[in-house]
């Protein structure tokens, strides 16, 4: 195990691999109630293939998640139940490349963990259990499709790219969701949650070598390699510049998307990356009270730096009473940062603003958690945050700009239907 | 499940943020009235203080919820937003921000400050952080007719259209119909952001005549929480707020009794895939009455957990159901369930809904059912000692009632709440209106 001290806020994390290959790590809070404990899966809607004998086949879109909904079946019952019965509280998501699992204790911290570990790695899955549960999940799905970030998002995806399968709803659709088994689910289940392709990540006032040597016992063997995401080969242009959804609205969305032309993860390069993005967009900048002023955008308003295996994203938007005229604000504020450059000073004043968001992570466990283990998955190590944002330079973040160019872009607008 | 999305969340609808505790609450009152709350220690590495004014729904709710929306962009001393923004984004990002709520009828008014600990950052920023939010609170821009004309015409027109573009968000949009359905002609329809009609008659002359009647007397609360030194707090505050008029003495009034009456029922068609069923009941208790926790612990078994009825019974079993939950509003006396299903079986989820009330009056949940329950709320009590906004968010609702902040004593009290008592918090519920939205249904479909 070994200990990280993070100087700046007197705190330390611990890090193990464990031999089964399972990595654990524990962020110690004194004093803190609660614990909060989050087990992460390296497997997302974007993985839609399972090996086979001969390779691999796919499989539909949307397992990662049913899986997800159904694990919480147990042999004895509801595996929620135990957590309930333990006065914990408890819930599980699923992302484009992670699969998670958490609860929330204020005691009994111990057998919660325990219960945490053993439960995910014993799925029982029926055909019964499986119809039932397509019942809830369609609902679910249904209800995304009444919400017109969620359309508008969808959408934009769909346009930057042609084969990249972030492009999938993560849920999948009413038709993949129902070719999903009972026998499938088991299949994926045994292919991808195996401890070396998985996380928990600890935080509380807990004793770090205690909650190893827990994790140790939960996951005693090595079970062999998990199957390796192969990005697909994605064209660097977009698939479409320009998509347009209908549905019930009361206030249009407008939002553009940047595909990056080259994808890498690295994690100096994503956060200029993000900085630029703040600059540009982002509520303290000239373009954004200009965009206000003129009252095309509100609150809602922002941008956000997206990147994962195989894919970069910029995207800028939220909801306007004129799309039309909010896109021609926005391409003629970049215009204008692409000719000026940007302020130095402003990178400096953002540079520090970053640096406080990421100290106040550590008063909310659960962001902390999530932006741990989100970037743990994808090898990239949240505790670098705090020297990458003193180190980055004003050039790094202008260099960004180069993202932002109109043959890169998709533009993604809902309305309400006539 | 939860993709990411550009959208951000709407605007904040509570004061809520970040800092400390492992002191214990501290309540102070000024010689003028305004009531300082103190949540002093060192396990958190963020500092906030939040001002709350308390005034009431009605004709002025949006000219009321203007103010802070409006004094958030600029002082007489930092007019320009632009600047003011750099200023807090230098300061380590701290955050100054401008929020209305509602707490039954009254009207709450906040401006909050948060920073991260001087004693974490490479330089201190709390005392320039803090004099920004006293110079916006204190020193706002004016000009001849009142506020700034222009940022009051910006504030109004943001908030417009998010009012406006409310059905963007079906689920908040259901509960807002049945709100207004089931409140007509009380200002408890409203939102914390008044109406579309207020905001449109609204100018900077409502704005700085709101703001006036905020500083004349109107209860004030400063709430405040991190690397505090409550002496030095208390100073700082009788300078900052000393001279203002004495506090009126208005002490909280339970909501008058909602008239009985056949039950409402409201149906509205949109192109929308899930149907949303939203439920009002009225409660028949409030929040100053000693069954206040009984009807908590009711609500919770209800519907606030994945181990509660709703959620076992429309969800898990019938499959009806992606969500269906409920809530309370004590100082209204308001018990709401909503819930997202498939309008085709609106009549099956309906029943199914009526018949947990109904369990939990008759007491036909298990003695499982409610140690579950009571377990859940003990953990939750005792986490919100991690969350500094939450302990004073509760400590305010305490307050109001005139009573202490006393963690412990409602854990004891959680602890042997008996079944007679969950079950008698639920006597006097009565459905009052029920709001259904869906897709017009082909003939057949039902």
């Amino acid at each position: 195990m070994i200990e990280q001290r993070l100087s700046g806020v007197g705190l330390s994390h611990f890090e193990s691999e464990l031999p089964s290959g399972l990595k654990v790590s524990t962020l110690v809070l004194p004093d803190f109630a609660k614990t909060y404990a989050l087990l992460g899966v390296r497997y997302g809607s974007m993985d839609t293939r399972v090996p086979t004998a001969q390779g691999s086949r796919p499989i539909p879109a949307g397992t990662a998640h049913f899986l997800e909904h159904r694990l919480f079946e147990s042999e004895d019952g509801n595996a929620m139940d135990r957590f309930a019965s333990l006065g914990a509280s408890y819930n599980a998501f699923t992302d484009y490349f992670q699969t998670a699992y958490l609860f929330s204790a204020t005691s009994e911290e111990e057998a919660c963990l325990d219960h945490l570990l053993t439960f995910v790695q014993r799925p029982h899955l029926t055909d019964a259990g499986v119809a039932k549960e397509r019942g809830i999940i369609v609902q679910e799905l249904r209800m995304y499709q009444d919400m017109p970030e969620h359309r508008s998002w969808q959408a934009l995806l769909e346009s930057l790219f042609h084969s990249h399968p972030v492009r999938q709803e993560i849920g999948g659709s009413e038709a993949s969701v129902a070719e999903i088994s009972a026998e499938l689910l088991l299949e994926c289940h045994s292919a991808f949650y195996r401890p070396s392709n998985m996380r928990l990540v600890v935080v509380g006032d807990v004793d770090p070598g205690a909650v190893v040597d827990q994790a140790a016992r939960a996951f005693p063997d090595a079970v062999g390699p998990a199957p390796r995401f192969e990005p697909p080969a994605e064209p660097t242009a977009v698939r479409q510049s320009r998509v347009e959804t209908d549905m019930a609205v009361s206030l249009p969305i407008l939002e553009v998307g940047f595909k990056d032309p080259e994808p890498v993860s690295d994690l100096r390069r994503d956060t200029a990356t993000s900085l630029m993005a703040e600059a540009l967009f982002g509520e303290s900048s000239d373009l954004y009270l200009e965009l206000y002023r003129q009252g095309l955008i509100s609150d809602g308003f922002g941008a956000q730096s997206f990147t994962g295996p195989g894919f970069g994203v910029v995207a800028v938007g939220g909801e306007t009473v004129d799309p039309e005229r909010l896109e021609e604000g926005l391409w003629q504020g970049i215009e204008r940062v692409v000719a000026n450059g940007l302020d130095p000073d402003r990178v400096e004043r953002l540079r520090r603003r970053e640096i406080g968001q990421f100290w106040g992570l550590f008063d909310r466990p659960e962001a902390l958690a999530h932006a741990w283990m989100g970037m743990a998955l994808q090898g990239q190590d949240l505790f670098q945050l705090p020297d990458l944002l003193q180190a980055i330079t004003a050039a790094e973040v202008t260099a960004r700009l180069a993202l932002l160019s109109s043959a890169q872009s998709a533009v993604s607008v809902v309305r309400h239907h006539p | 499940m939860n993709p990411p999305s550009p959208l951000h969340p709407r605007r904040a609808v509570a004061a809520s943020g970040a800092s400390l505790t492992t002191g214990s609450l501290l309540a102070h009152r000024l010689a003028n009235g305004i009531r300082l709350l103190i949540l002093p220690g060192l396990k958190f590495r963020r500092r906030s203080i939040t001002l709350t004014c308390r005034l009431r729904l009605g004709t002025e709710t949006a000219a009321q919820a203007l103010v802070p929306a409006v004094l958030v962009r600029g002082s007489s001393r930092v007019p320009e937003t632009l600047h003011l923004r750099a200023r807090l984004d230098d300061l380590y990002g701290a955050s100054l921000t401008g929020a209305a709520s509602k707490l039954g009828n009254a009207h709450l008014l906040h401006l909050r400050l948060g920073t991260v600990s001087d004693r974490v950052l490479p330089e201190p920023v709390w005392e320039s952080a803090l004099e920004l939010w006293a110079d916006v609170l204190r020193q706002p821009l004016l000009d001849q007719d009142g506020f700034h004309a222009g940022y009051v015409e910006e504030e109004r027109r943001s908030i417009s259209s998010e009012l406006a573009g409310i059905f963007n968000n079906k689920t908040e949009y259901a509960q807002i119909r049945m709100l207004e359905a089931m409140f007509q002609g009380d200002p408890y329809s409203q939102t914390a952001y008044g109406t579309v009609a207020q905001l449109e008659s609204t100018g900077p002359k409502e704005v700085a005549r709101a703001y006036a009647a905020l500083l004349a007397g109107a209860p004030i609360t400063i709430a405040t929480s991190g690397d505090v030194d409550p002496e030095q707090t208390v100073r700082q505050m009788e300078n900052l707020f000393g001279d203002l008029a004495l506090r009126a003495d208005d002490p909280y009034r339970p909501p008058a009794e909602m008239a009985t009456h056949a039950v409402r029922e409201v149906e509205e068609r949109q192109a929308v895939d899930q149907g949303k069923l939203v439920m009002g009941y009225r409660l028949g208790r409030h929040a100053a009455q000693p069954e206040r926790l009984a009807v908590r612990v009711a609500n919770a078994l209800l519907g606030r957990y994945p181990h509660s009825l709703l959620f076992r019974h429309v969800r898990e079993e019938a499959s009806l159901a992606y969500y269906a939950a409920s809530q309370v509003d004590l100082f209204k006396g308001l018990l709401v369930v909503h819930s997202g299903i498939d309008p085709r079986h609106r009549q099956g989820a309906q029943e199914i809904i009526e018949r947990q009330v109904e369990a939990i009056r008759e007491g036909t949940f298990s003695d499982e059912e409610l140690e579950l329950t009571r377990r859940a709320m003990q953990n939750e009590l005792a986490a919100q000692t991690d969350r500094p906004e939450a302990v004073l968010g509760h400590a305010y609702d305490m307050d109001l009632l005139g009573e202490p902040y006393a963690p412990e004593r409602e854990q004891a009290a959680l602890a042997e709440i008996s079944r007679q008592e969950v079950q008698a918090a639920f006597s006097r519920v009565q459905l009052d209106t029920v709001y259904f939205m869906s897709r017009p249904l082909a003939e057949g479909e039902l």
